[in-house]
């Protein structure tokens, strides 16, 4: 739910909800990369909201903006490129319960009440904000610890820019260590190429943990992965998301991975949100086409391998954003409406919205055989 | 440690062929020392109206060399070498009428003091210079840069040296005009010899710099280009670090990696183009002893000389070979890399 510009339709139900603690708040996100051939649009006013202890999933095929929008989270968008909307970030309340309160952690005041605005942030805001409230762990963990140096270096000099206490959180790395499975003495002793893959996503999730922030971002983080250590990687950062009251943003294109994970899912298409709902009902009852399609490709051992079937056509091109519906020149049921009309995200079930006006039909046109083992946990 | 052992011993090994080559090239080019040394002397009697004995002028041109003609050229390396070895023992100067030994270990301070001084001078230049460089890419700073630091590099350091010399030196009177120091002063520790040596050196020095400098700053910018791009650079920005850390520790210490061993090689470059720069200057340094030997027919000091600048060589590579693992960690000490 919690989108933009549906809150006056879907505000009602909102408002009731007193679960909903919203952690931060994305608004007509735009990124815009200036390209020879024109203005490239590689975020396209993107509305999020992102719940507290949740765990999120981002969904969506290569240059589908998964990582711009991760990036845009933290204000982080690479420089050509340029991050415009609003993106708002709620510290957790302090009288709230027992837990320290985030704004402990090292220089970084949180404004006193409890909204920041994280895009007009000054630099050195940014810089404590970064890493205290909102981490990531990038695309590429084999290449995201410094070669010459050691793990621990990585720790100290974190802990250091920000000004927090050594000792205290080299203790909280022990726990984060120990919740990861990882040997505290044997990691931190090593060369980065001393490691294994595994090993090196683990120390960086580690990391990116060591200041508590209250979100983390992962960005592809089990892409280079293989299976086994993709798996067992998942199930520690649901241990992680207890232990230590996180809220997590998983971007991923694999969306049978995220199945058993995620408790909500945000599937992205040409660079905004096609349809966002909670994962279960999101993956048995999709409501969006592209969705639909997505699932459908997905090769699965039970289903047969005729019914597997790639999305025809090629992705959009970022300069050349088609008008209408971004997903109706490859749409199967698409008709005059959705080349002229960009259809907004509308609800197609609790807690689930999706981006077409024909989700009705979608959902008995087009098929789609799912994975016991994705969903059925 | 077997590596070290062993890498110590391949050394040596390099070292001592490298004399042998020299020393056989040397004794066979035609005309090598001794017969050089025996036409000089034949033409200077009979320009005296002497009778000449050939025999005898031979036992004279085989004493002042040490060189026994009827010996194979092995068993004559073998001597040598023993003598070096055994007695430090490099024999005598013929122009000098000095032990070689003393002339070289009296001039070789001076020689480390300029090529040291050039070549630190050098490499913080070419590092930083580079590094800058790649931190601005594409920026007019860089193009600018790029354009200085090669017009630099098409400068030859001793064209410069000349230039240097004659407006620096001999117009404007800043710097003296040649020598090591300045002959009034006692030598010591005492502040007129203190800057007078400095001041003798500057100019060599700065030739020396520019020997150093340009070419590796274009090279470190493309290393450094590489490493900006790099995932840990991003994360690193991301994590809150100072620029100053992800300079030094990020950037400069990953790009100077592949930039590492020339350098160590650069140091034996320094010491023969010293050979000029010391000419140039009138500072009796090695690389100027090796001149004058070289054009008087000096055999001994030429040879002695060539041993100080192939030890120089080999000792640079080693040492390069050994620091390396503590540069970059994904080296190690295994005889399982190739070295440099």
């Amino acid at each position: 739910m919690a989108i933009g510009q549906q809150n006056q339709t879907t505000g009602d139900d909102e408002t009731d909800d007193a679960d909903e603690d919203i952690v931060m708040e994305v608004r007509d996100a735009r990124v815009q990369f200036g390209m020879s051939r024109g203005q490239a649009w590689v975020l396209n006013d993107v509305d999020m909201d992102v719940r507290r202890e949740e765990i999120l999933a981002i969904v969506g095929e290569s240059g589908s903006g998964k990582s711009m929008f991760a990036a845009a989270l933290m204000d982080a968008v690479e420089d050509p490129g340029h991050l415009s909307g609003d993106v708002t970030y709620y510290p957790r309340e302090t009288e709230d319960d027992g837990t320290p309160s985030t704004d402990q952690i090292g220089s970084y005041d949180a404004v006193g009440d409890d909204s920041v605005d994280v895009l007009d942030m000054s630099d050195g805001e940014l810089q404590s904000f970064r890493w205290e409230e909102v981490s990531m762990v990038f695309q590429g963990a084999m290449n995201s610890f410094n070669p010459t140096m050691k793990i621990k270096g990585h720790f100290h000099e974190t802990i250091q820019a920000h000004n927090a206490v050594l000792d205290e959180r080299m203790e909280h790395v022990r726990d984060l260590f120990e919740a990861l499975h990882l040997d505290p003495d044997r990691v931190m002793n090593s060369y980065p190429h001393e490691l294994s893959g595994g090993m090196k996503q683990r120390a960086l999730i580690a990391l990116a943990l060591v200041l508590e922030p209250e979100v983390l971002v992962m960005d592809e983080p089990t892409a280079a992965l293989d299976l086994l250590m993709q798996r067992s990687i998942i199930s520690m950062l649901r241990e992680l998301r207890d232990e230590f009251e996180l809220t997590i943003v998983f971007i991923t294109h694999d969306l049978p991975l995220v199945a058993g994970l995620s408790d909500r899912i945000g599937v992205l298409y040409a660079f905004e949100f096609v349809e966002v709902g909670e994962t279960r009902s999101l993956l048995k009852d999709a409501a969006h086409p592209y969705t639909r399609a997505l699932l459908r490709s997905v090769p699965s051992i039970d289903s047969d391998i005729d019914s597997m079937q790639p999305i025809e056509g090629a992705r959009p091109d970022p300069v050349n954003i088609p008008t209408g519906c971004s997903f109706h020149p490859r749409c199967p049921i698409a008709d005059d409406r959705c080349e002229i009309e960009d259809p907004d995200l509308v609800s197609a079930g609790e807690d689930h919205d999706a981006a077409c006006f024909y989700t009705d039909q979608a959902r008995s046109e087009l098929s789609y055989i799912l994975d016991h083992g994705s969903t059925e946990d | 440690m077997n590596y070290y052992i062993r890498r110590f011993a391949q050394a040596i090994v390099t070292f001592v062929v490298g004399m042998f080559i020299t020393f056989a090239l040397y004794r066979l080019v035609p005309g090598g020392p001794v017969e050089q040394i025996m036409q000089d002397r034949i033409q200077r009697m009979q320009d005296r109206g002497q009778q000449v004995d050939t025999r005898q002028v031979a036992e004279m041109a085989e004493q002042l060399t040490g060189i026994n003609p009827d010996q194979p050229i092995p068993i004559s390396f073998y001597e040598w070498l023993r003598d070096i070895v055994l007695y430090q023992d490099f024999g005598e100067s013929i122009l000098f009428q000095d032990p070689v030994f003393d002339i070289l270990f009296r001039a070789m301070p001076w020689s480390i003091f300029l090529s040291v001084y050039g070549l630190l001078l050098g490499f913080t230049a070419t590092i930083a210079v580079g590094v800058f460089m790649a931190w601005h890419e594409g920026t007019k700073i860089d193009s600018g840069l790029t354009v200085f630091v090669l017009v630099m590099r098409s400068i030859p350091y001793y064209v410069a040296a000349i230039v240097m010399l004659s407006v620096l030196a001999f117009q404007w009177g800043i710097f003296p005009t040649g020598g090591r120091a300045p002959p009034a002063a006692q030598p010591g520790f005492n502040l007129e010899f203190m800057t007078g040596i400095a001041r003798h050196a500057a100019l060599p020095i700065a030739s020396n710099f520019i020997v150093g400098f340009a070419g590796g700053a274009i090279g470190m910018r493309a290393l450094s280009v590489r490493v900006i791009g790099a995932d840990y650079l991003r994360s690193a920005r991301l994590r809150g670090l100072s620029t100053n850390r992800i300079l030094s520790r990020y950037l400069t210490r990953n790009s100077i990696l592949p930039i590492y061993t020339g350098f160590m090689l650069g140091i034996a470059g320094m010491f023969s183009s010293n050979v000029i720069t010391e000419v140039i200057f009138q500072y009796h340094g090695v690389g100027w002893f090796l001149l004058e030997a070289a054009v008087n027919q000096d055999y001994p000091l030429v040879m002695a000389a060539f041993v100080f600048f192939s030890g120089i060589t080999v000792t640079a590579i080693m040492v390069a070979d050994f620091t390396y693992g503590l540069i970059d960690p994904r080296a190690g000490t295994g005889a399982t890399r190739e070295s440099f």
